[in-house]
């Protein structure tokens, strides 16, 4: 009988199954450090930008805004497409489209990274460098951090990917879509940030 | 006593030597606009791990919150016999 017993019956179900998974919780809290080191570049790279006289520098190439603005296009897709697979993981029997729709995903975060490191050959072979002024090394700083980041991010997303092929359980792969979907967006979501700072304003 | 001393030492370099206290160059040196945009993100880096810290402390209470109410919800449907609903007192 549980009746006038001190015992909560429901207490030891909630603690074989958190209502949060650790890998969630983990991840949320990387995000917020990394909102905190990319806050703290963009901060330098303001206090340093409205000390300098003239920006960007004397001699120093323009930033390819236009081309920029279409890969920032491709990697707003590319973050619409996953939430988009992750819709269909959760619906019965789509888990393929879901995987599909990931794989397209993969391809257009991969096509932002190739993007951006041509338009690296280009501005290296313009003069922009690391040490040709403040403004380049703030700006390899800054967006090659990015381009670290999305690296990474697409690791996540090839490992969930991987998980969710047919000779594997793809209901195992929960977790780890959630979590590489949080660091996906996360990297698709301060890239707006820094293509308004450092190529438009 | 030694904290005493320790304090004391501190108050007399901050009430004597107040310049030596500032620790960045750009704080006093230099033109408005850096001087606004260090103001701005000194703000901004104080408060922004704050609110994503209370935001996230705050998420995880709700879900552990709205995961307990739902699980208890769930038990006392399933195992009504356990706890009989009240009866109300007879009328005369």
């Amino acid at each position: 009988m549980l009746i006038g017993t001190n015992v909560d019956p429901t207490r030891h179900q909630n603690r074989q199954k958190p209502p949060i998974a650790n890998g969630v919780v983990g991840i949320a809290i990387f995000v917020v450090t990394e909102v905190m080191f990319f806050a703290s570049l963009i901060s330098a790279y303001l206090v340093l930008r409205s000390g300098a006289e003239e920006w960007p520098p004397w001699g120093q190439p323009r930033l390819p805004v236009a081309a920029t603005a279409f890969n920032t296009v491709v990697l707003l897709l590319s973050g619409l497409v996953l939430f988009k697979a992750y819709q269909q993981f959760l619906k019965p029997d789509r888990v393929s489209v879901s995987r599909k729709m990931l794989g397209l995903s993969i391809l257009l975060g991969l096509f932002f990274v190739l993007f951006q490191g041509y338009e690296w050959i280009q501005l290296l072979q313009f003069g922009l460098t690391m040490t040709s002024s403040n403004y380049g090394g703030l700006f390899y700083l800054i967006i090659g951090t990015h381009a670290v980041h999305v690296v990474a991010a697409l690791f996540f997303l090839l490992h969930t990917y991987s998980m969710l092929a047919p000779s594997r359980i793809p209901q195992l792969a929960s977790t780890e879509f959630v979590v590489s979907q949080i660091f996906w967006y996360f990297v698709v979501g301060v890239w707006p940030i820094l293509y308004f700072l450092i190529y438009l304003v | 006593m030694k904290m005493m001393k320790s304090i004391a030492v501190v108050l007399a370099f901050t009430g004597f030597f107040p310049s030596l206290s500032l620790g960045c160059s750009v704080c006093f040196v230099g033109k408005e606009a850096t001087m606004a945009a260090y103001y701005g993100t000194a703000i901004v880096l104080s408060l922004l791990p704050l609110a994503m810290v209370g935001a996230l402390a705050y998420w995880v209470f709700r879900r552990y919150q709205q995961h307990d109410s739902v699980s208890a919800g769930e038990y006392l449907e399933n195992n009504e016999s356990a706890y009989p609903k009240q009866q109300s007192a007879p009328t005369q």
